[in-house]
């Protein structure tokens, strides 16, 4: 439990860090050779998605359909 | 394989005029099993180029949920037998490239059951009220189904490194609801919580390149169900080429609705390139929650869960990127905390389990 509440921590961290940091340089296109690669990029293909549909259905926090299915019980009002 | 043949003219017409007048097509599939339950997803979408710019992407997709029910034992009214539930959705993309801002509009209709719980506690409900011998309001079989939309703008305010993008959405539900037996003092009546659900949608991204090899997102959510509390939502991802060859992908969630109900989940993955265009991964993801809302004294409402995954891919990259496929396999395990006294009957829904996860997908681009 510490230690998930500690990733999450640094991994906000690290985020946060990094949005602060842009805004000072723009990379250039000839340096962006490993970020036009397919793994480092946010994709819609699924042959490139890492989160499964139907765990995430499974998990009333991650649902990703949104709405009903999303909204932490639709049957136990 | 019977449900592929049952909608095989749906995927062969999809796949047709994805050939004909499409500029890609893909097909993917996950399936998901544990000893008593067997989930699985299939969709086919193709994407075409209407006019410059402006790009429309279809898709069509099933869901089947299979399980053994198998009610509490000490409740003789109720029987065990196999149920079998499909969903069938539908959703259309519209996105228009304008220079630097891209806006984009999507709608999604669907019918049937969209989760196992969902579908389980209508054969509950059935079963244990479908008889209307209480006053009240009586059991009635209803076909869950929806449509939403949403309407999002991005914008590119630092060339090829700096983009934020914001959305909006509304979605109309309609569920098969719980039932309750109320108690009047005198007597007792069977009472029906909401069929129809309303929810609006807002997210906040932005997406950063922080170095020539490090990639981060952020997306902060807002989810406003009826009846329910606002949702606030954040997922974060961190994405760094180590070298050439390696890749790591980092990303967290927490979401909070309520002052009840948390959620947080944490995954790792680590790729590398073998060459050709394979690459190899594994991946590990944690996720925990503190149960969903009890809203009721006799509650269906889950309680707390923790779940594990872990599971190994194979992709292929074709050179120019024209094919893409991937093939995933591995463990995924869903641990409950003890059920109280209010969810007893729910025993068997929210049982500890050990599922094996298999996902595939093929993208080609004309």
């Amino acid at each position: 439990m510490l230690r998930l509440k500690r990733c999450c921590c640094g991994v906000i961290l690290v985020g946060l860090l990094g949005l602060l940091m842009v805004g000072c340089t723009v990379i250039p296109a000839y340096e962006q050779g490993h970020l036009a690669k397919p793994q480092m990029q946010f994709s819609d293909s699924s042959a490139l998605a890492y989160e499964s549909k139907l765990v995430s259905g499974l998990e009333p926090g991650t649902d990703t359909t949104g709405g009903a299915s999303a909204s932490g019980c639709t049957a136990c009002q | 394989m019977k449900r592929v043949m049952k909608y095989g003219y749906i995927i062969a017409g999809l796949l047709g005029a994805s050939v004909l007048w499409g500029q890609m097509l893909e097909m993917s599939s996950e399936w998901l099993e544990a000893e008593d339950v067997r989930l699985m997803t299939g969709s086919v979408s193709g994407k075409m180029e209407l006019s410059e710019g402006l790009e429309l992407r279809t898709e069509w997709a099933f869901n089947s949920i299979d399980f053994d029910y198998r009610p509490d034992p000490i409740d003789f009214s109720q029987m065990g037998g196999e149920r079998n539930e499909e969903n069938q959705a539908v959703s259309l993309r519209l996105r228009k490239e304008l220079g630097k801002w891209r806006i984009e509009g999507t709608g999604t209709y669907y019918r049937g059951y969209r989760s196992l719980s969902d579908a389980w506690l209508d054969e509950f409900y059935g079963q244990k009220y479908g008889a209307n011998v209480l006053p009240g309001v009586h059991y009635e079989v209803i076909e869950p189904r929806g449509y939403g939309g949403t309407v999002s703008t991005r914008w590119e305010y630092l060339k090829s490194t700096g983009y934020v993008s914001l959305g909006l959405g509304m979605i109309q539900d309609r569920v098969a609801p719980s039932y309750e037996i109320d108690d009047l003092l005198t007597s007792f009546e069977l009472v029906r919580g909401d069929q129809h659900l309303s929810t609006l949608l807002a997210h906040l991204t932005f997406e950063n390149v922080v170095t020539k090899r490090i990639r981060v997102r952020h997306a902060f959510s807002l989810t406003d169900t009826s009846t329910r509390d606002v949702r606030l939502g954040w997922t974060g991802d961190l994405l760094i080429a180590l070298g050439d060859d390696w890749f790591v992908r980092t990303s967290g969630s927490y979401n909070e609705e309520g002052t009840t109900f948390i959620s947080r989940a944490i995954s790792q993955s680590v790729e590398y390139s073998i060459g050709g265009g394979w690459s190899i991964g594994v991946r590990g993801r944690y996720y925990e929650d503190t149960g969903q809302i009890e809203t009721a004294l006799a509650s269906s409402a889950a309680p707390a869960l923790i779940t594990r995954e872990l599971s190994a891919t194979v992709r292929w990259i074709s050179e120019g990127e024209r094919w893409q496929l991937m093939l995933s396999g591995g463990s995924y395990r869903t641990r409950y905390d003890p059920i109280g006294l209010g969810t007893a009957e729910f025993v068997h829904l929210y049982a500890d389990r050990n599922w094996t996860l298999v996902r595939s997908a093929v993208t080609y681009t004309f």
